[in-house]
């Protein structure tokens, strides 16, 4: 790794910050134009309709691409694993910007592999219990790799918990679903947690070059994020446990 | 990669900025954080020419492109 806080990094933060924010702005500003007045829907407290909308949007072309030469979601669902695994090296080897920008990159591979899926008619069964462990074994391993990284910090524990918060999250639902309930409630769902350990993880490794370690403490900005994340995970576990147990109390039991 | 006319090409202008953009901010994290220079270079003037063509072939939007935002699938993703 280079020495950080060397006048090259912090010109190029700058410059990687300002890039980041006029092409942002700009494509936010002509999605918003070109969508005034329609109504969106889905989205969610953390991410609203506009930019999940605006999100989709970008990835339509890449959509278009893997139904034009018929990939198939199995290819995609292990290119996000592959993907995953390195995302996991990144973030050990305290590469948290680039390993951010890998992580939405295997985010978004997600986010299109159903999408491809049915619009090929590759849709079955046994391709959604594959994606269901796959997008286990991905989230853990990105986390797996910020533990290594923080290994000799408290703030593993923190990325530890978030793990078990991310599991347990999704082990609601499936239990839920297979009791017989509907489970599509919380704060943090998968796209959500993307979006925050991913821009969380870039936009602290960028203010850690621009500012160096706030207070001694280095990676500041980042522990902050995943302490978040682990305390945000858990509360959406709880939130789903606690609709579960209401909506199978008026439910006699098989 | 099958030949298309430019009009039907899905990658076209959208998807290449979009790829610009993202290879030029992965390339820039790896000259940033890795000492693998030449690789980041690489990735960063790969990017940089995808963002300057998608960006000249950009085509202005039909009036029916105008009126048809992307519509959200509530369930479309996963969402465990």
């Amino acid at each position: 790794m280079s020495t950080p806080n060397s006048t090259f990094d912090e010109a190029f933060a700058i410059l990687i910050l300002a890039f980041i924010a006029v092409t942002a702005s700009v494509s936010i500003g002509s999605h918003r134009r070109r969508t005034a007045g329609a109504t969106a829907t889905g989205g969610s407290l953390v991410l609203g309709p506009g930019i999940r909308n605006w999100y989709l949007e970008n990835l339509q072309p890449f959509e278009e691409l893997c139904v034009r030469w018929r990939v198939s979601p199995t290819t995609l669902t292990g290119a996000q694993l592959a993907g995953s695994v390195v995302v996991a090296a990144c973030y050990a080897r305290g590469m948290l910007f680039t390993g951010g920008w890998l992580l939405l990159l295997t985010g978004s591979l997600d986010a299109i592999d159903g999408r491809v899926a049915r619009r090929i008619n590759g849709s079955s069964l046994r391709g959604a219990f594959l994606d269901s462990i796959i997008d286990r074994y991905a989230d853990s391993f990105s986390l797996l790799g910020l533990a290594a990284f923080f290994h000799d910090s408290w703030v593993m524990w923190a990325v530890l918990l978030a793990m078990l918060g991310g599991l347990i999250v999704s082990y609601t639902r499936a239990r839920a679903e297979g009791l017989g309930a509907d489970c599509r409630v919380g704060l943090l769902q998968r796209p959500e947690r993307y979006v925050i350990l991913g821009f969380g993880t870039i936009f602290g490794a960028l203010a850690e070059r621009l500012t160096g370690p706030i207070a001694a403490q280095p990676h500041a900005l980042v522990s902050v994020v995943i302490i978040g994340l682990a305390f945000l995970v858990n509360l959406t576990a709880i939130q789903r446990v606690v609709h579960v147990w209401r909506s199978l109390a008026e439910t006699p039991h098989a | 990669m099958p030949e298309s006319s430019p009009e039907s090409h899905p990658l076209l202008g959208k998807g290449k900025r979009v790829v610009g953009t993202f290879l030029l901010l992965l390339g820039s994290g790896i000259v940033l954080e890795s000492g693998a220079h030449w690789l980041g270079g690489l990735l960063m003037l790969g990017g940089g020419a995808a963002f300057i063509r998608g960006a000249l072939e950009a085509r202005p939007r039909t009036p029916a492109e105008h009126a048809a935002p992307v519509a959200i699938d509530a369930h479309s993703e996963s969402r465990l």
